[in-house]
């Protein structure tokens, strides 16, 4: 199986953007890459599992919070960017209820390195088990830009079924954009696979009716699904 | 041990032994997990097919062989302080312990979770002082709950069990090499969870969260230090009791030292060598590499060629020698010894027997 060309991505991304045009929502749906496996047997290879960073943000509605000492805090406060301090965290008293709600309440968590090592103390686990524990972020870094990187991040986990889907984009982004976004993503699912081509039996990009990120990975409902790839083997 | 000193002995490394693990042609064998225990020269390695198989360190001649799971093997260990005591874990939902002097065929324990957890044991540990076993399940997907059980290894009881710390599949359980209450945990969640198992709630066990943003492989000790090896070939050293980042390596693969006849396509494991760590990195048509990460950029000390031919998916250092284990169904051993002549490597797949058992069946 050779790579995908140029001019047969760019013509799935226009058939997929056309449709959603077609048929207007009262949503920004998603574009989702699936990548379907073959030659790999989850028992026994490696796990095919782990996080990308894109260069485009694939959901802008993503929440960060920041979980910051003064100085984040302060620069969160003048970019209109949701934040606790120590204190609004020790307020929660470690009470399971409250963390949960917290945790519901955002994408995701972004916490200053002097304050991400007291978290198990201030909290207990409650961010552990949501699946939201903070990613830390230090003075010499911008943190918006953290906040970008976060939101630009996307997870990918394959389990007992040999089919992958991550999300690469939205309705509303440009071509090259999700160009960019999908070939990137190709690139770097691929090179983690131990045939590289080899091991891909198909790749889709597809539309996702879904307003929310389903909890577990059930069959999404997809319009229109567009193969990249020329054939089976 | 110098850095020049530890680059000698490298230098010196060649591939001494190597075996198939076994000669069926049936399905591939992919070693997955090893474990050796040096006082009794023996080294114990873990097949995708359901079975352990049991070798003389030195020589790696087989000296047998345990068929007690019936689901895949997901680890192995040998006791700390016993020397015929092995360990071992499966998706079959136990873990079994095994005397491996007297008899392969009946375990000497069974260890078994509680009827709410999934029990999908996806790695497990033994305690520096063996006391207690912990394992880490795979994600329950009703509840979408994730245990980690402990065991007493003596009275066999479960002891309890923490669900709060890890949101999908534990993927790694380490306890820490001299403190026997000092645990920690990795999962595919990417979290790496430090616990000091000697509190009496998960809520006061838990040390230390760590994030290695991705999904985590493989962890390990050196000294208080935990290293953590990640699925997307990202590595992370942390000292735990400075609570401090001492290294985050997120683009090992373009290094500027790992290119060309260096370049590597995937990382192992972490190894401690003469007190000093190590990551060890490989090439999916069988190269191993050694690398130094003391310094400002990954490098290779020394390439470990000619032994597998596939990629290599384990590791271990012991008595100045390394063993690897990999999806080719070979282990090779790699030391000062001579190499193998080569004759003998041209042949076709072939088992070490052991010369003192030549009158038992195979």
């Amino acid at each position: 199986m050779s790579k995908i060309s140029r001019d047969n991505l760019y013509e799935a991304i226009a058939t997929v953007l056309k449709d959603s045009t077609d048929k207007k929502r009262k949503f920004t749906q998603s574009i989702e890459l699936q990548i379907a496996l073959k030659n790999y047997d989850p028992q026994k290879d490696k796990r095919f599992s782990g996080t990308v960073k894109l260069k485009h943000i694939p959901r802008p509605k993503m929440k960060i919070c920041i979980l910051g000492d003064q100085v984040h805090c302060d620069q969160a406060k003048a970019n209109d960017l949701p934040s606790m301090d120590t204190d609004s965290l020790k307020k929660l008293n470690k009470d399971k209820k409250l963390v949960k709600k917290l945790a519901k309440r955002y994408d995701g968590f972004l916490a200053s390195d002097s304050i991400i090592k007291t978290i198990p103390r201030l909290l207990g686990p409650g961010l552990n088990k949501a699946g939201k524990f903070p990613i830390q972020v230090s003075h010499n870094e911008s943190l918006v830009t953290k906040c970008e990187e976060q939101k630009a991040t996307i997870k990918f986990q394959l389990k007992k079924v040999l089919c992958l889907a991550v999300c690469v984009g939205h309705v509303n982004m440009t071509p090259d954009e999700l160009y960019s976004n999908i070939s990137l993503s190709i690139n770097f699912l691929v090179s983690l696979l131990k045939k590289n081509w080899q091991n891909v039996r198909a790749l889709y990009i597809k539309e996702n009716l879904r307003t929310q990120e389903p909890k577990r990975q059930n069959k999404p409902k997809f319009n229109v699904s567009v193969c990249l790839t020329e054939a089976y083997v | 041990m110098a850095d020049s000193d530890i680059r000698h002995l490298f230098e010196q490394l060649n591939l001494t032994e190597k075996t198939a693990f076994s000669l069926e042609k049936t399905k591939e064998d992919y070693i997955l997990d090893i474990s050796v225990q040096e006082r009794s020269n023996t080294l114990a390695a873990t097949s995708s097919n359901k079975f352990i198989r049991l070798f003389s360190y030195s020589n790696l001649a087989t000296k047998g062989s345990i068929e007690g799971h019936s689901g895949l093997i997901t680890g192995v260990k040998f006791a700390n302080t016993e020397s015929d005591i092995l360990f071992s874990s499966s998706e079959d939902k136990t873990i079994k312990c095994w005397d491996v002097r007297t008899d392969l065929k009946k375990p000497v324990s069974v260890f078994e979770g509680y009827e709410e957890s999934n029990n999908i044991f996806t790695s497990f540990d033994v305690s520096c002082n063996d006391r207690v076993i912990c394992a880490g399940c795979a994600q329950n997907k009703k509840s979408e709950d994730v245990h980690l059980l402990f065991w007493d290894r003596r009275g066999k009881e479960l002891l309890g069990c923490y669900s709060d710390s890890h949101q999908d599949d534990i993927t790694q359980v380490c306890f820490h090499p001299t403190e026997p209450d000092t645990l920690s945990t990795g999962s595919t969640d990417g979290l790496v969870c430090v616990f000091d198992i000697g509190q009496p709630t998960e809520d006061d066990a838990i040390v230390l969260t760590l994030n290695s943003e991705s999904s985590v492989d493989k962890i390990g000790w050196h000294n208080n230090n935990l290293y953590c090896v990640t699925h997307i070939d990202t590595f992370y050293l942390w000292d735990i009791k400075k609570e401090e980042d001492l290294l985050v390596l997120t683009d090992i693969k373009d290094s500027n030292n790992l290119q060309g006849k260096d370049s590597i396509e995937y990382l192992i494991d972490g190894l401690v060598i003469n007190d000093k760590l190590h990551l060890v990195a490989g090439t999916h048509s069988g190269s191993l590499r050694v690398l130094d990460v003391s310094g400002d950029s990954p490098t290779v000390i020394q390439s470990l060629t000619g032994g597998h031919t596939s990629t290599v998916r384990c590791c271990l250092w012991s008595d100045n020698m390394l063993v690897s284990g990999g999806e080719d169904s070979m282990l090779c051993l790699w030391s000062h010894r001579k190499t193998i002549p080569k004759q003998e490597l041209k042949g076709k797949l072939k088992v070490k027997k052991s010369v003192t058992r030549k009158a038992q069946p195979y």
